[in-house]
């Protein structure tokens, strides 16, 4: 596989993408996309069969690996995250319906997913589900689905999250409690 | 109503006074919500329904990188179809296990095809670690033979993630073989001395595998065997730990594996045993609900012998197994070498008595076949048979909990009950080991039972005992004489069996002799019987209401009815299902309950998987149980499973092949699959043996219209009719053949004739189903169909693959029929 980016091409790129260069994005989110990648399964790899990984560390990695921190702002970094955020849901959610896809027979193979993780499947469902709705929300009210972006996909702090979408903290913390209701009901009610 | 089907101006003040709310303090929350919606309980009712929400569903919210360890752990390293593993292009996944998951790959170097297996990421963890998998796998890849699948090169990934590149065959693994059902023996043994040529060169190397697995053979299409993976397995067992292992690995893993871990080639071959007996009779001889059950049962238990499933598997072929499967290394196969010199003899013929001489003095061979003859009366009273009959019964039933003995039926041995045969000329006619014989006496202080063990050969006495005691205590003595029978075989007994087995539980004696007198009733195995067995089984309840058997045997004789349509299965059904309940609540280790409540499983509830499992329970407390295996038959063919089904009817017939049930239960499962030549090929050899038994004649009518052959099949229609006192069942199926021959007048006699039956005595509806069908009034056959439903009648369990129902595939209602029952699709 590619060697890691050297980190000031990112660096660049996100300096660029705060200019309005609007290339920068096309070719950050790729770069984004296989760094996450690859940084969980090293932390799998590293820290044995049973380990669990955790979003925040993910992207806290991603982040010191690929951006120079002395050349951006705190702003930078806040953008960085929430871009982060959005690829961590592309990954999660691709793995989640191409294991679907594999365990319905689609594919080339039948293969079971149960083997030590028995509620695994059930968590996919969930969280092509949630995925799905939070897909509706974006169409209702763009502004909510950004936070939960942020706050599940990316698991950034609130401050984090207020920093990304330009919003007062106080505005994050109250559009996570609404969202997620609306989210909840729309699947329950569905 | 859905959020997203709020309009947005709605949703907009909404928004604004959740916002509201949710900034005030929880005391001020309900003033605040009660003035922002002043006037409008509508909108208050909108908001408090987003209010509430914000209460639940947490766990949705739960940090998703957990899903994405699971899956990654799950599904390997290479997820994208596209990607690279350094110099390799992945083009597919084409296989995975608990090893990894395994891609065909393109080397972008040489352009050639590659199968490059990923192993799982926790697996680089470390440099020793490392470094000790490249010294396997370097060794591993210096074995050149036709019978190893070449390993061309180890990497490493940029993320620390060890591959292995091996050449590409195309084929299928052993284990999607299996999966399909038992191969032909010869093709077993074919492929056994496959896996045991590329073992005998990494072996003469130094290399042991470790891993031999079905999933780790590949069979080639030109006919090849390759063996896959050497090396993985010792690099990743020092790996795995706790929930780590998995049960596949666990099944072929020799117990000096399982105990130590300090193995040898020997354990290879042990493995290969595993296998060899898995390609024979479909199943594995070790199992467990988890692995480490899975370890005891590689540890302590003997397996039920392969001859048992699959009786056309010559003994010398067992005898293979058997010596592979032997816990102690030091008396399995020397080498590879040895085995395969075996496996080549009994390919060729030459030897039948393979591992005979081999047998130590005093040692037991692995499997002994046994029959328990006839007690003599020793009271010459008459009215005594039944007790005798019993004693004999639970000598029969206490030796078929030894999983290492094949103990024949009862009823197999009871035409040598008078015969003026020695006991030699019994064992060659009976084709067993050895027999055990005796006499039982009635005395005013008790009884006195003396038995002996006899062996083939030159007449041997092995064993000989006599047990006294009062009535109440004749358990207790079979349980020590079935262990001193066991003790003096050379059988190894686990613990669990030596358990169930001893399990002395005194019984009022006049219990126990309405009991046996109930068993023997059953036996008869007619309408006058069951009516006589249930009587003395209610009895033998009433007098001890905490002895099991009496209740497991009452649910068998009632199910029995059931299954003979004498009773309707809405009348009978309820009470076997209760009586099942009872017998197994104070016994849950009776073999005879098990299959009792498989067959309210299986006609009742209409649950073929589960009442698959009950049969292989009762199968395993009792291997020599013929009727589980019988039912086990149905119960597999009602899922398509016809391989395995025949497997099993031929292991009744094996067990029992003097008792018509059992004799007749491959002609059962070929007439569902179809294969009509043979299946009127066998009932005819068993209608000239057991003539009395409509049954047959019955099976032989079915199988000749399968055939067309519509005038002979009327014939033997007729027979049944005549023999089984007008049964509904055969009158069904004269009216079907009647209508086939064009004889519509006759046939619609037979529907009245049942039609009228009908209204005094139960009738299941799926035999006049067929008449109509067969006359062409489909109408008429779909509103008996719709009747059979409601009755559960048990025919319609075959529904999807009975040659009755032919005529009424074609139509729609049918197939919504089968659906509805949730029966495989029609063959």
């Amino acid at each position: 596989m590619a060697s890691p980016a050297p980190s000031d091409d990112t660096t660049h790129l996100l300096l660029a993408l705060r200019q309005g260069e609007r290339g920068a994005l096309d070719r950050l989110i790729p770069r984004l996309y296989d760094a996450l990648h690859r940084i969980a399964h090293r932390e799998l790899a590293r820290r044995g069969a049973s380990a669990t990984l955790r979003t925040t560390g993910l992207l806290h990695e991603a982040y010191l690996k690929l951006v120079d921190g002395a050349r951006v702002e705190a702003e930078d970094r806040a953008h960085f995250l929430a871009l982060a955020a959005t690829t961590m849901r592309h990954i999660i959610i691709d793995a989640a319906r191409s294991a679907r896809t594999r365990k319905r027979g689609g594919g080339w193979s039948r293969v079971p997913l149960d083997d030590g993780v028995p509620s695994l499947e059930a968590r996919i469902d969930e969280i092509i589900e949630l995925d799905d709705a939070l897909a509706r929300l974006a169409n209702f009210d763009e502004r909510l689905s950004r936070v939960v972006e942020c706050r599940f996909f990316g698991g950034m702090t609130v401050e984090e999250t207020a920093a990304a979408l330009d919003v007062s903290p106080r505005t994050v913390d109250r559009a996570w409690q609404k969202a997620r209701a609306w989210l909840i009901r729309d699947i329950d009610e569905t | 109503m859905r959020p997203s089907d709020l309009d947005p101006e709605r949703w907009q003040r909404i928004d604004g006074i959740l916002d509201r709310v949710l900034d005030a303090g929880a005391d001020d929350r309900d003033r605040v919500l009660a003035d922002a919606c002043a006037g409008d309980p509508g909108l208050k009712a909108d908001v408090e329904a987003f209010l509430e929400a914000t209460e639940r569903g947490e766990d949705r919210f739960e940090d998703p990188a957990k899903v994405l360890a699971a899956l990654i752990r799950t599904s390997g390293v290479v997820t994208d179809e596209g990607r690279r593993v350094g110099p390799f292009r992945i083009v597919r996944e084409i296989g995975r296990g608990g090893m990894g998951v395994v891609y065909l790959a393109q080397d972008t170097r040489l352009g050639r095809y590659v199968a490059l297996k990923a192993l799982p990421p926790y697996l680089g963890t470390g440099e020793d670690a490392k470094r000790r998998f490249e010294r396997e796998a370097r060794a591993a890849s210096a074995l050149d033979h036709p019978n190893i699948a070449t390993l061309h090169e180890i990497g490493e990934t940029s993320e620390g993630q060890l591959y292995m590149v091996f050449a590409f065959y195309e084929g299928e693994t052993l284990d999607r073989r299996i999966a399909r059902g038992p191969l032909p023996v010869p093709e077993a043994l074919e492929i056994c001395i496959g896996i045991g040529e590329g073992l005998s060169e990494a072996h003469r190397n130094g290399i042991i595998h470790r891993d031999v697995k079905p999933s780790n053979v590949l069979l080639t299409g030109s006919g090849g065997v390759k063996l896959l993976d050497f090396g993985v397995a010792k690099v990743a067992g020092e790996e795995l730990t706790g929930d780590g292992i998995r049960l596949g690995t666990v099944a072929y893993m020799s117990p000096e594996h399982g105990e130590s871990g300090a193995v040898d080639g020997r354990a290879d071959l042990w493995s290969l045993g595993v296998v060899l007996y898995e390609m024979l009779t479909g199943s594995r001889p070790f199992t467990g609900p988890d692995p480490a059950s899975v370890l005891r049962s590689v540890l302590h238990d003997e397996p039920v012998p392969v001859t048992r499933l699959r009786p056309d598997v010559i003994r010398a072929v067992e005898r293979v197994v058997a010596r592979l499967l032997r816990k102690d290394p030091a008396h399995r196969y020397r080498d590879a070498d040895e085995l395969i010199g075996d496996l080549r003899a009994v390919r060729a013929g030459e030897l039948s008595e393979i591992g005979q001489e081999e047998r130590e003095p005093g040692q037991a061979p692995s499997t002994r076949r046994l029959a328990v003859l006839p007690l003599r009366d020793g009271t010459g009273a008459e009215a005594q048979a039944h007790f005798v009959g019993g004693i004999h019964e639970a000598l029969v039933a206490g030796l078929g909990q030894v999983r290492a003995l094949e103990v024949l039926s009862r009823a197999s041995t009871l035409r040598f009950r008078e015969t003026d045969l020695s006991v030699m000329e019994i064992i060659d006619a009976l084709d067993v080991d050895a027999v055990v014989a005796g006499s039982v006496d009635r005395r005013e202080d008790g009884i006195v039972v003396t038995t002996k063990l006899v062996a083939a050969g030159p007449e041997r006495e092995l064993w000989s005992g006599t047990y006294r005691g009062r009535p109440d205590e004749v358990l207790d003595q079979v349980g020590e004489a079935v262990k001193a029978i066991g003790a003096a075989l050379g059988v190894r007994m686990s613990a669990s069996e030596e358990r169930r087995i001893a399990a002395p539980r005194a019984v009022r004696p006049a219990a126990y002799e309405a009991f046996t007198l109930g068993q023997f009733h059953l036996d008869r195995r007619s309408p006058e019987g069951y009516a006589m067995a249930r009587k003395y089984l209610e009895r033998a309840i009433e007098l001890d209401p905490e002895f099991a058997p009496a209740y497991a045997v009452l649910a068998e004789t009632l199910g029995s009815a059931v299954f003979f349509g004498l009773t309707s299965p809405a009348d009978g059904l309820p009470r076997v299902r209760s009586l099942v309940e009872r017998a197994l609540a104070l016994d849950s280790d009776l073999a005879v309950a098990h299959t009792a409540q498989a067959a309210v499983r299986l006609y009742g509830d209409w649950d073929w998987t589960g009442a698959e499992a009950a049969l292989r329970e009762a199968i395993r407390l009792n291997p020599s149980f013929a009727y589980a295996y019988f039912l086990l038959a149905e119960a597999l063919s009602v899922q398509g499973r016809y391989e395995e089904a025949l497997a099993a009817a031929e292991g009744s017939t094996a067990l029992e092949r003097y008792v018509p049930f059992s004799a007749f239960g491959p002609v059962i499962v070929l007439k569902y699959m179809r294969e009509f030549e043979r299946a009127v090929e066998r009932s005819r050899s068993g209608v000239a043996f057991f003539d009395d038994f409509w049954q047959g004649h019955w099976l032989l009518g079915q199988a000749l219209l399968g055939l067309g052959r519509v005038g002979e099949a009327l014939a033997a229609c007729e027979a049944a009719v005549e023999r089984s006192g007008r049964s509904p069942l055969a009158l069904g199926t004269l009216g079907l053949a009647h209508a086939l021959a064009g004889r519509p007048a006759a046939a619609m006699r037979v529907a009245e004739e049942l039609d009228r039956r009908g209204a005094s005595e139960y009738v299941g509806a799926s035999n006049l189903a067929m008449i109509h069908g067969g006359l062409g009034d489909l109408d008429r056959a779909f509103d008996c169909l719709e009747d059979a439903y409601r009755q559960r009648d048990m025919a319609l369990v075959h529904l999807a693959d009975d040659v009755s129902f032919d005529a009424l595939r074609p139509d729609p209602r049918y197939r919504a029929l089968v659906r509805k029952m949730g029966l495989p699709e029609a063959v």
